[in-house]
């Protein structure tokens, strides 16, 4: 009984705490956790698709764009001719280093669980932080990577590009050195503030915006649930890389959004996982968290 | 669904484009070599962007927007390629466009490292940018920060607004007595310092009171979190021989966290400071009179450490203890045992209104024996429904002041040597319980708060024979012991009417004092009076409605609060003098402030009128110190009546690292009684005449503060004029004062290299005091201080600090301009930094200083300390 209350006490300032920092911006509040498998496979089995000549790093759901410990994932956007590929900056590092530690530890079994990268609850998995979208002229593809105890069932489809409608306002700003203006969209649901530079003519951006005259910069939704803010501007060479599974299911965008989101809110359930309490032998009754997605059509 | 979606936004995009659109501009994008290119191509008209489209594999294009203009500029951009950009006339036409290729032309930025940054309200300041290897603790980083100021004492103010919280990890350790914090915790274990603007500390009138209150908050490294830490300091210096000894231990854990110090030394360096509360709030601020001192030199224009002679011991512990998430426990202690040596010698001047001239110079040394125990202990509970705090403070202080003076004046033939000696203990208590409890449509809240105050003074002088009127041949004596007892309550409810917030709050105070003095050794037929008894008492009770409405950009509050006060006064030696006194007082008040994006404008006007007998419950006279007697003959009602208006603004651009305060102010007071002086022999006797007048005080200041992107640079610049008109009467003849001030300060830090660092500090300040008689031969007092800091970092482990300091004042006839200079090297080796000091290698003795109000000259002269070497340890111990 006592045990009981003490677990209720804990989910509910558990809940109480998440719900405070939710407050403005859509936080990791899923049980789901990243997957191990994807983690050392892409570490390991990399397929360069093609080169960037440039790199833009976005910080994500930033709560403090001072400390990276704060933000959800480090996007990166690479830029190649014809090509463009947004996924996880900070995924990339961490498998950089695995790939590199795994060298000099052949004969090892087990793989170092801590990242060398993290950002908030860096265990913990989202579909903005795993998933890869690719963009090839006008075609763009989703390859959505789950969580890890699905971790077999990744989905994969296409859409047509440009996805939003913009309208081109007046104001402007300067968002990592360079001036950018202001658009705004009203998209699945949400409306947007973007801000874009024509200075970079590349018409992408961070997840799937874009189809502005310019790269944009910085993207929120006017309830600052979803934000992107452009924090790099780098040039260089950068390998861009194939999605890190051999198998991905093609499938539609509504099936896909689905799962995510019912992973998102309900992880033991949508997985049919039982997790035993360790100290009560008793099972974790699943629970819902409260989630809204990016794409809410 | 898919298809019937991308239909739709195809549909829409092409739509909105196609009913305005009546000029469509279609062609090709190839490269030199004939490549179809997919380019960005964007009509432009004035510069904005009336369409735009990208160009298909095969390069064709095809843009449509509308125009009345007769020429449209097409550009036509692609990564890696020149952009095009072309005027064409406003028709519907084909136009192929070639790119030659580039390389790719892309501005590098990181902009992660960005020292400043803002979130709402809160601004987060990094530390490391602002660091360098010879900042030790975190106070010395603040002071670079742009739009943080650090003054003298310690205190911090954010862009013209005084820090009223001081958190750690978002926990109240030392409630105000953050001094502490910015002198012993490393600026290495502090990740940033953020600054929230119109900040609530209680929860439950978040959404009540729209404060300003700034409130700083450290933010610690990971590593600093939960550990304990314990470092020493040790170090001996010649000459004289000096010692000086630290050990601070500190632990900042989640649920706790502690400091505790001890400090020590001979050497110079004030280890009591740092133990005063900065935000002035927390205990209760008594009235009382304890006016007996002695003759000592003041404090003199160049840094503390120069002149101060002291053997400090101070021992601190503070400590907090998060209960739950909404509970705290405070506890804090302090002792201080300090002996203070003044040296010096002062010259007044002084020309009176009927030509009169007269002249005391005095040679001093003074010796300070203080001992002072604090204690606080508090209880805070602050929930969003419900707040609860009380607080308890304790003071003690037993100090004796002992001071020789050789004085000699304009009516002396010989040099007199005068002993004084001061006996001054107090001893304060008091409790204050605040309760505040919330529903949804309105807020309550009770405050009650209770103090008592001892204070028995006592001062002797010798030889008696300074003074004529005297039958003692040894010496006189004063004694002056006051008890006060305060008890303030607040009662009252704040709820919403419509959009207006309404505080309805009625209070209730009483303050009673008892007062003794006694005058010994003088001739009691000569004087008359010379003892007080008496106790004087006074009781407000009323009401303060409170209105304020928040629309927008605007917001406005009226206040005005009305009180019915009861004075009494029961003299116990001369029960004639008994009378009691009533009156009504109304001191309205309005606020208006107005903010808008960056700036923010506030203009505050409000009226007081207060009716005081205290002045006159004394009738006897007393001795305040052997040059100066005080007594309130006039049986009158004090009635000041003020008026103060002010309007600022402030400016804060985080991102642009821009911060700028401006504000003007004038206060007026109309009083119906003068304070006078009249000089008679040595001695001047300050006393109250009925005559009306007014003074007006008039002051305008303005800062700015900019972070510069080169060089880790910052810059901060100040300035301030002031214009004071009163009037007093000396010798019975009234004479009207003006004072006009105005100063100037420039700080500016730099770090060119990683292997060195400069700061550069300017002060100057210009006074011109004149009665309307002498006011063109008044004197003009001018003075400027300069600094310079040069920190070379030759290798990791050491630093090298010069800096070399002038100070100037016009008025002194030699010696116009003091020169020191200072050397510091600090060698860090293992877990522990050796540091060896030069200080005042030049070697001067002595720092004048002149001053000059209208109508007396002050000359003031300070011993220094000599040249000097100290040597420190600093270890880690945990």
């Amino acid at each position: 009984m006592i045990k009981q209350f003490h677990i209720a006490t804990i989910a509910t300032l558990l809940c109480a705490s998440l719900s405070t920092v939710s407050l403005f911006a859509q936080r990791k509040d899923t049980d789901a956790k990243i997957s191990r498998a994807y983690y050392k496979y892409g570490a390991l089995n990399r397929k360069t698709i093609g080169t960037a000549d440039a790199r833009i790093l976005y910080a994500f759901n930033a709560e403090n764009i001072s400390d990276k410990g704060t933000w959800i994932d480090e996007g990166q956007l690479k830029i190649a001719k014809g090509l463009t590929q947004y996924s996880s900056h900070f995924e990339e590092v961490n498998e950089d280093n695995l790939a590199k530690w795994i060298e000099e530890h052949p004969k090892s079994s087990v793989v170092p669980p801590a990242r060398w990268i993290q950002g908030y609850k860096p265990d913990h998995w989202i579909e903005y932080q795993y998933s890869n979208i690719k963009l090839n002229r006008s075609v763009l593809e989703e390859w959505a990577a789950m969580p890890r105890e699905i971790e077999e069932d990744n989905l994969m489809y296409t859409e047509q590009f440009p996805l939003q409608s913009w309208k081109i306002e007046s104001e402007t700003q300067t968002i990592c050195g360079y001036e950018c203006q202001k658009a705004t969209c009203h998209w699945r649901g949400r409306d947007y503030v973007a801000w874009f530079t024509t200075a970079i003519p590349v018409s992408a951006g961070p997840w799937k915006f874009g189809g502005l005259p310019g790269l944009i910069m910085k993207i929120c939704d006017t309830n600052n649930d979803y934000t992107w803010e452009a924090v790099a501007v780098n040039k260089g060479s950068y390998p861009i890389y194939g999605a890190r599974r051999k198998k991905y299911i093609k499938t539609t965008r509504e099936k896909v959004l689905k799962l995510q989101r019912e992973l998102n809110e309900n992880y033991l359930k949508t997985t049919d996982l039982t997790v035993i309490q360790y100290n009560t032998g008793k099972s974790i009754s699943s629970r819902k968290h409260p989630y809204t997605q990016l794409e809410l059509e | 669904m898919r298809e019937r979606l991308y239909f739709i936004v195809l549909f829409v995009s092409t739509f909105s484009w196609n009913v305005l659109a009546n000029i469509t501009v279609s062609g090709k994008v190839t490269s030199n070599t004939g490549e179809a290119l997919p380019a960005l191509v964007t009509v432009l008209e004035n510069k904005r962007i009336k369409g735009y489209c990208s160009a298909n594999e095969d390069g064709s294009y095809s843009v449509s927007f509308d125009s009345d203009s007769p020429k449209v500029s097409i550009r036509v951009a692609l990564l890696g390629y020149e952009t095009v950009e072309m005027l064409v006339t406003s028709k519907t036409q084909r136009i192929d466009i070639t790119l030659p290729e580039s390389l790719l032309e892309l501005k590098e930025v990181v902009v992660v490292a960005d020292r400043i940054t803002q979130r709402g309200d809160t601004l987060t300041y990094l530390v490391a940018p602002f660091k360098d290897a010879k900042d030790r603790v975190i106070g010395d980083v603040i002071k670079k920060m742009p739009g943080l100021e650090v003054s003298e004492s310690g205190k911090i103010t954010f862009n013209g607004k005084t820090v009223k919280n001081f958190y750690i990890e978002n926990m109240d350790l030392l409630e105000g007595r953050y001094g502490i914090a910015t002198n012993n915790i490393s600026a290495n274990d502090v990740a940033s310092i953020q600054v929230y603007q119109n900040h609530q500390p209680i929860r439950a009138l978040q959404n009540w009171n729209p404060t300003e209150n700034v409130t700083i908050n450290l933010t610690l490294k990971s590593s600093a979190r939960g550990t304990f830490s314990l470092n020493g300091m040790t170090g001996v210096g010649y000459k004289p021989m000096m010692w000086a000894a630290e050990a601070v231990a500190m632990c900042f854990g989640k649920k706790a966290q502690t400091i505790t110090t001890y400090k020590g030394n001979n050497s110079g360096d004030n280890v009591t400071a740092e133990q005063n509360n900065l935000t002035g709030e927390g205990s209760m601020q008594f009235f009382n009179r304890a006016p007996l001192s002695v003759v000592s030199p003041g404090a003199p224009g160049v840094a503390q450490k120069r002149y101060m002679n002291n053997r400090s011991n101070a021992i601190s512990t503070n400590n907090i203890l998060k209960l739950d998430s909404f509970t705290t426990i405070n506890l804090s202690m302090s002792y201080l045992d300090d002996i203070l040596r003044n040296t010096g010698s002062s010259t007044t001047e002084q020309y009176l209104p009927a030509g009169d001239y007269r002249w005391i110079s005095q040679k001093i040394s003074t010796k300070n024996y203080v001992h002072n125990l604090r204690g606080t202990n508090s209880f805070k509970r602050n929930t969003s429904n419900l707040y609860v705090a009380n607080t308890l403070n304790v003071n003690a202080s037993w100090d004796k002041v002992h001071g020789t003076s050789m004085t000699t004046s304009s009516f002396m033939n010989s040099i007199e040597k005068v002993e004084q000696g001061l006996d001054n203990p107090s001893f304060t208590i008091d409790d204050r319980i605040a309760v505040i409890s919330n529903s949804d449509s309105r807020s309550w809240k009770l405050d009650l708060a209770l103090g008592w105050n001892h204070r028995p003074q006592t001062l002797t002088v010798s030889p008696a024979s300074i003074f004529d009127q005297t039958n003692s041949e040894v010496e006189v004596s004063q004694e002056y012991t006051t008890d006060d007892f305060r008890a303030e309550t607040t009662t009252g409810m704040s709820y919403k009417l419509g959009k207006v917030f309404v505080d309805a709050l009625a209070f209730g105070n009483i303050d009673i004092e008892s007062v003794s003095t006694k005058m010994n050794g003088f001739n009691n037929e000569a004087i008359a009076l010379t003892a007080n008894k008496y106790t004087y008492g006074k009781g407000e009770a009323g009401i303060e409605p409170r209105f304020s409405y928040k629309l927008d950009e605007f917001y406005v509050e009226f206040k005005l609060p009305m009180n019915y006060s009861i004075q009494w006064l029961s003299d116990r030696l001369d029960s004639g003098r008994d009378k009691t006194w009533n009156y009504l007082n109304v001191s309205p008040g309005c606020k208006i402030t107005y903010r808008l994006g960056k700036s923010w404008w506030e203009f505050n006007t409000s009226f007081y009128c207060m009716r005081n007998n205290a002045d006159r419950a004394a009738s006897g006279i007393v001795m305040t110190d052997y040059l100066s007697f005080r007594q309130y003959l006039l049986d009158k009602t004090m009635i000041d009546k003020t008026w103060y208006t002010t309007l600022a603004y402030h400016y804060s651009n985080a991102m642009a690292q821009l911060f700028g305060n401006a504000s003007g102010s004038w206060l007026r007071s109309r009083q119906n009684s003068i304070t006078g002086y009249e000089y008679d022999g040595l001695v001047t006797v300050r006393t109250v005449y009925d005559q009306p007048y007014v003074s007006d005080r008039f002051s305008l200041s303005a800062n700015i503060n900019k972070g510069l992107r080169f060089w880790e640079s910052t810059l901060k610049l100040s300035g301030n004029y002031s214009l004071y008109i009163s009037q007093q009467i000396i010798n019975r003849t009234p004479v009207d004062f003006k004072s006009r001030y105005w100063s100037t300060n420039l700080m500016f830090a730099t770090a060119p290299a990683n292997w060195m660092g400069a700061a550069l500090g300017f002060a100057y300040g210009e006074n011109k005091s004149f009665t309307e008689v002498n006011k063109d031969v008044a004197l003009v007092a001018r003075q400027y201080t300069g600094r310079l800091d040069l920190n070379f970092f030759p290798v990791s482990r050491m630093v090298a600090n010069f800096a070399i300091e002038n100070n100037y004042t016009n008025l002194t006839s030699a010696e116009r301009n003091s020169l020191f200079c200072d050397i510091k090297l600090i060698y860090k080796f293992m877990r522990c930094d050796a540091e060896i000091e030069f200080n005042n290698i030049f070697n001067r003795r002595e720092f004048s200083r002149v001053n000059y109000d209208g109508m007396n000259i002050y000359r003031n002269t300070y011993d220094l300390r000599p040249h000097n070497v100290m040597i420190k340890i600093r270890f880690n111990i945990l």
